[in-house]
């Protein structure tokens, strides 16, 4: 297992290369740079010097394949250089960004399982009965909306509306219990539920149709020929083989969780990194889009190997080499 | 003479949906002894399976519905029972075992968790204890290495051993009735006789009834007590095996008897039934068997013949038989 | 906060009209409530309370004073620490940290006089030294080589201070009288000077700041976190990328200010309307869309002011294709009299904005009111002034060149501003009107755009026309970084090329707003006036309309000082229950 998942590991530097490559191909085939605007101001007296001492500190003015080699030799160092934009060290910036984006997404991912599981189960095991198409209904209803829409709606009754859950950040400021667990929580409630309300619908569905497919089978029979209770022979025996297809699905999404993240960070002000990213780019801060791509692709990738090892996980039939 | 273990009366199980209703056991009647092995045979189709599933009540709903009829075990008639009620009788006081192995046990559990939650859920076990107790069985029904073998999930095991692990599995409360549908058809030829074997060990060993559903004759004369032989969803001969394998009265039988292979005559012989078992949901109105029979007259489709004791314990559905 | 906008426009900082409002953030114009006001009933002012206040995206991670080129982080140092001289509503320099200043006979030299109320908020006096090291940090090679440098202007002025010095060594234009009194002298004479330069000079703590080596001052802890100011208000917490919480200053030169508390929150665009309706925001700029539905909102009180800033179309004069018609002043002129800027203003702002005719809105304080009405809305003189610049109309319907080519220029605009998007298609339609075939070109980022801007010297960029928009910020507006013939931005992004005596009649009205004589501010004005309708008849640009900044805010503040240069005096505001 150790020795897969290290041989995985190995196997995503050729790919986080090719993509490094591109991005900063693509970055640089913007024109202007971080300090164009810096300098937009006719009170500089000589933007034109000041421009050109900025580029030349931050290595600008090198051939592109330099720039690259230099960026790549220092990110094997461990260093990702320093945010034009911010003035500060890329790895702090994402630093503080990242825990924010991860408790969002994680968080989402709790409630969607906790939530979505039960619910596919039970839909199942009442398939086409009242308490099915009510819920499909509603699932149906929450997958078709995109989930900024429900940010949106969230935020119109908790926040502005109730006024009972706060709109921005993760923390209240100037206020004795700040930073607490408590605080914490209620600043998680509404982004966690965005992010979570359309994907808890597909997975609801997902779990829905896996365990249709498998309450026919005819291990369930013998489940129920031992005399097993209900919830035993669903949540154990066909839960159990039901959830294989959606744990792989489920890595793979947690890439596209996180980019899900990323527009919910925006409307949240949740100071993860969507916004980072958003304003690296905006800003043409070359050290930061390439630190956040990185961080970036490698979740989608470490995504797929969580796919792979917990498919392995969930189904012993599979095996690691 | 003490009551019987199993009683089924004029059982009937049909699959009623709004266009159709599919007679699958239709008035069906039976017992089971203490100790004894029944053997249920009959073509795929005749009900025999869906009568195991009625005794077991798992019939696949909704459109599966027991219509009429009783159940009794040691007196008790189960279909009065509530599902509850009838949970406790499961892996209790019968126990199943089922034809494919590899599909019947689930893929993803290990086989020490299948075994003993049978025994968390009916002895009131902990898991330890359960897990303890599995690997006795497990050597029971003669596994060498028991104690991986819990640890082990259904693949890692041969079609024979994953047989062995379905009758520890349906044997570990030592029920009183062990309902065994087509055990050993997916097995080699080699396995199926040691399958065999165990199951009588372990009949003599516990004294646990079996009803033993096979299409295959050569299995019921190895095995059981008295037969039973189905046809269309109804009982077309029973007795006890001896008489029906000396004196087949029903043409069915004897057409079933005549296609057993026998491997030490110098050529092999296989008479197969011509024709098919009549659908189930559109039954002929005589004799069932009618349209297959070499013997049929035109009496035998106009009336259903009724289930006569010809010999003593030994009754025959044929009006022709003497 | 007066001292914030100040900082970031009085710099002039080019900025798309969308990032604008958001830039400004709560920094509102234009005084509508007289002070007098206030002052009447100040007995009954309550002291306490917490104000919410947003910016649209995360601060930089640097506190010390314009060390970081965030213009948020700049919200937060500038209530921290107060630079020498500040300004009222009507854009006058008055006392700050420094309480008096006079001139020396040949003007060259100006002497200050330290308040005596003015102290650290420890309650050690600030005092000369504490001026010289904001000085010496200006001008060092540390600010200027190593860290951000972009704001050394504000002492290039002084005598020695051309060049960066070594860290810690004093410009000799700068001298320390005695602790409460110093004294800046200049290379030039320049009465614009003091207003648009040395006002922000900022003093830092010695007795922190300097027992560190200006090197180190990045890195430093007082750095990430100041914990003396002599502003209102001082940083308690600051959450990175959030909010930064700070508390009032019991030592502020005009005394402890009412509100106890101050909170600069990262509040998305998209939530701010929201959260001041439940008061999650004590106060905030909004767009027109959303002030009007606010507007009526229980608990809600609103303030629109006009802005010194403008939006406007300019025209690559020296581009490679149609620089030579761009240049053709009959050309901007028609374009002038082809855009229906009262339609523009419907559109775009919900009336809330004005037509602009020169180079000041008429919010600015500087701005010749003689040039309001010119230009008005008329398509047929549009067209007659075409006629007689030889674009005739062909076939096709559409106009050529002078001289029979096709003539489809292009528009440039930058991505990401819806608004800017529809300002865009109105010009498509204005231009269309009359016959000029005007093409828009796919948004591109503002970045961009200022790269194809700022590296054209030969015309070959393929931007023509373009939509962008200046903040002008306080102070005493002088033209001359925007509109000398030879000043950067004149040569690189806009120009006026014909005829030559028009420009050296420019260059001469420029230099003579900044002589000696124009330290007589009637003087100034007439010279700025002269220039103004000069300007205008030129129009190197086509300005269109300066939006109003339009402010929602909690029904429990009061006495914000709005004006067009930012809300003021945040230690007169207060909070009731």
């Amino acid at each position: 297992m150790a020795s897969y998942i290290v041989r995985r590991l190995l196997g995503l530097i050729p790919t986080l290369f090719v993509i490094t490559v591109i991005v900063f191909l693509l970055m640089h085939a913007m024109p202007g740079n971080a300090f164009m605007a810096l300098v937009y101001n006719p009170k500089v007296k000589d933007p034109a010097a000041l421009i050109a001492r900025l580029e030349a500190q931050n290595g600008l003015n090198q051939p592109l394949y330099i720039q690259y080699f230099d960026w790549l030799r220092n990110v094997f160092q461990g260093n990702l250089g320093m945010s034009q934009s911010l003035n500060e060290p890329v790895s702090q910036a994402i630093g503080q960004a990242l825990p924010n984006t991860l408790l969002l997404a994680v968080t989402a991912e709790v409630i969607i399982l906790l939530v979505s599981i039960p619910i596919g189960v039970l839909q199942a095991n009442r398939a086409n009965k009242g308490f099915d198409i009510t819920t499909s209904f509603i699932a149906v209803l929450f997958y078709s909306i995109p989930g900024f829409v429900f940010a949106l709606i969230l935020l119109l009754f908790f926040s502005f509306k109730w006024n009972i859950l706060p709109s921005t950040g993760t923390v209240t400021p100037g206020v004795s219990y700040s930073g607490s667990l408590g605080d914490h929580i209620i600043h998680l409630v509404l982004p966690a539920m965005a992010l979570a309300l359309p994907s808890l619908a597909y997975y609801t569905r997902l779990t829905r149709g896996n365990t249709l497919q498998v309450i026919v089978a005819d291990f369930v029979r013998t489940a129920k020929a031992k005399g097993l209770r209900t919830p035993r022979i669903l949540f154990r025996h066909v839960l159990r083989n039901a959830i294989i297809p959606l744990v792989t699905q489920f890595g793979f999404d947690i890439g596209g969780l996180f980019g899900g993240a990323i527009i919910l960070e925006e409307i949240f002000t949740w100071p993860g990194m969507g916004e980072l990213s958003i304003n690296a780019t905006l800003s043409h801060d070359y050290p930061l889009i390439l630190g956040s791509t990185l961080v970036f692709a490698v979740t989608v990738l470490i995504g797929n190997l969580i796919a792979d090892i917990l498919l392995a996980v969930s189904d012993p039939r599979i095996r690691y080499d | 003479m003490s009551t019987p273990l199993l009683e089924v009366r004029n059982l009937k199980t049909h699959f009623i949906s709004r266009t159709s209703r599919v007679r699958a056991v239709d008035g069906v009647d039976f017992s089971v002894e203490r100790g004894k092995v029944l053997g249920i045979v009959g073509e795929s189709g005749s009900g025999k399976s869906m009568t195991s599933l009625s005794i077991m009540r798992l019939v696949p709903g909704p459109q599966g519905q027991i219509v009429d009829g009783e159940i009794l075990l040691d007196g008790k008639n189960l279909l009065k029972l509530t599902e509850r009620e009838m949970t406790n009788i499961r892996g209790n006081q019968i126990g199943m075992i089922f034809q494919e192995p590899m599909t019947a046990l689930n893929p993803v559990l290990k086989i020490g968790e299948q075994i003993g939650e049978v025994l968390t859920r009916h002895r009131g076990m902990n898991k330890a204890e359960a897990k303890k107790h599995a690997v006795e069985l497990l050597k029971n029904v003669g596994f060498p290495r028991a104690e991986q073998i819990v640890n082990e999930y259904p693949h890692q095991l041969s079609g024979g051993m994953r047989q062995r692990a379905m009758i520890a599995m349906a044997m570990a409360c030592q029920p009183t009735l062990l309902i065994a549908d087509e055990p050993t058809t997916a097995l080699d030829v080699t396995i199926q006789a040691q399958v065999l074997d165990l199951m009588r060990e372990l009949k003599n060993r516990t004294g646990t009834a079996i009803i033993l559903i096979t299409h295959d004759l050569g299995v019921i004369a190895e095995m059981a007590d008295d037969m039973v032989v189905m046809y269309g969803g109804q009982v077309v001969e029973s007795g006890s095996a001896d008489s029906v394998f000396e004196e087949p009265l029903h043409p069915y039988t004897r057409a079933l008897l005549e296609s057993i292979p026998v491997i030490d005559e110098e050529r092999e012989r296989l008479t197969a039934i011509p024709g098919t078992v009549p659908s189930a949901a559109n039954f002929p109105e005589g004799c069932r068997f009618a349209d297959r029979c070499s013997l049929v007259e035109s009496s035998c489709r106009e009336k259903m013949p009724e289930l006569r004791e010809l010999r003593k314990g030994h009754s025959v559905r044929c009006t022709l038989a003497v | 906060m007066n001292k914030r906008t100040a900082m970031f426009s009085a710099a002039a900082v080019v900025t798309l009209s969308g990032l604008l409002a958001g830039l400004a953030g709560t920094g509102a114009f234009a005084a509508t409530k007289p002070v007098a006001k206030h002052a009447a009933k100040h007995a009954a002012i309550p002291n306490g309370g917490t104000l919410v206040q947003t910016v649209p995206s995360s601060f930089g991670v640097n506190f010390i004073p314009l060390l970081d080129s965030s213009a948020y982080n700049q919200n937060v140092t500038g209530l921290m620490f107060d630079p020498i001289l500040t300004i009222n509503a009507n854009n006058q320099l008055i006392g700050d940290i420094v309480q008096k200043w006079w001139f020396s006979k040949n003007l060259k030299t100006t002497y200050f006089k330290i308040n005596p109320n003015a102290k650290w908020s420890n309650g050690i006096h600030v005092t000369s030294k504490d001026v010289e090291l904001g000085v010496d940090w200006l001008a060092s090679q540390s600010y200027n080589n190593k860290d951000n440098g972009a704001y050394n202007y504000i002492v290039s002025s002084i005598v020695g201070a051309q060049k960066p010095l070594p860290d810690g060594t004093t410009p000799s234009g700068f001298k320390i009288i005695s602790p409460t009194e110093f004294s800046i002298t200049q290379t030039t004479v320049d009465p614009t000077n003091l207003g648009s330069n040395l006002q922000f000079i900022t003093p830092l703590p010695t007795f922190i700041l300097g027992k560190i080596p200006m090197s180190k001052w990045s890195t430093s802890a007082f750095n990430k976190q100041p914990t003396i100011g002599d502003g209102p208000f001082t940083i308690t917490q600051i959450v990175p990328n959030q909010s930064v919480t700070m508390k009032a200053n019991p030592y502020y030169v005009f005394g402890k200010p009412h509100i106890a508390f101050n909170i600069w929150k990262v509040v998305s665009p998209d939530v701010v309307s929201g959260d001041l309706v439940s008061g999650q925001v004590s106060i905030a700029a909004v767009h027109a869309t959303d002030f009007n539905k606010l507007k009526n909102a229980p608990g809600l009180a609103t303030n629109v002011t006009p802005q010194n800033s403008y939006d406007f179309l300019g025209w690559r004069l020296n581009n490679a294709v149609y620089g030579k018609e761009f240049s053709n002043v009959k050309f901007r002129q028609a374009v002038e009299y082809a855009l229906n800027r009262p339609a523009l203003v419907q559109a775009l702002d919900k009336g809330y904005a004005t037509v602009v005719n020169g180079p000041f809105p008429s919010a600015n304080s500087y701005a010749d009111k003689a040039l309001a009405n010119s230009y008005k809305y008329n398509p047929t003189l549009a067209n007659k002034l075409l006629n007689e610049a030889g674009f005739k109309i062909g076939k096709n319907g559409w106009r050529t060149t002078p001289g029979g080519r096709p003539f489809t220029p292009t528009l440039t605009y930058a991505s990401g501003d819806s608004l800017l998007q529809t300002q865009a298609e109105f010009m498509k339609q204005f231009m269309n009107a009359v016959h000029i075939n005007l093409k828009l070109n796919a948004p591109i980022s503002f970045e961009q755009q200022l790269n194809e801007l700022n590296n054209d010297t030969n015309g070959k960029q393929p931007i023509q026309g373009f939509l962008e928009a200046w903040n002008l910020g306080s102070g005493p507006q002088d033209p001359r970084g925007l509109w000398l013939s030879n000043a950067t931005f004149n040569t690189t992004t806009q120009d006026w090329t014909q005829p030559v005596s028009v420009l050296k009649q420019n260059d001469k009205l420029l230099a003579e707003q900044a002589s000696a004589a124009a330290y007589n501010p009637a003087y100034r004005q007439r010279v700025l006036n002269q220039w103004q309708q000069l300007w205008n008849t030129q129009l190197p640009t086509n300005n269109t309309i300066s939006d109003d900044l339009l402010t929602v805010y909690s029904n429990k503040l009061h006495g914000v000082v709005f004006s067009p240069y930012g809300t003021l005096f945040i230690y007169k505001w207060y909070l009731t229950k």
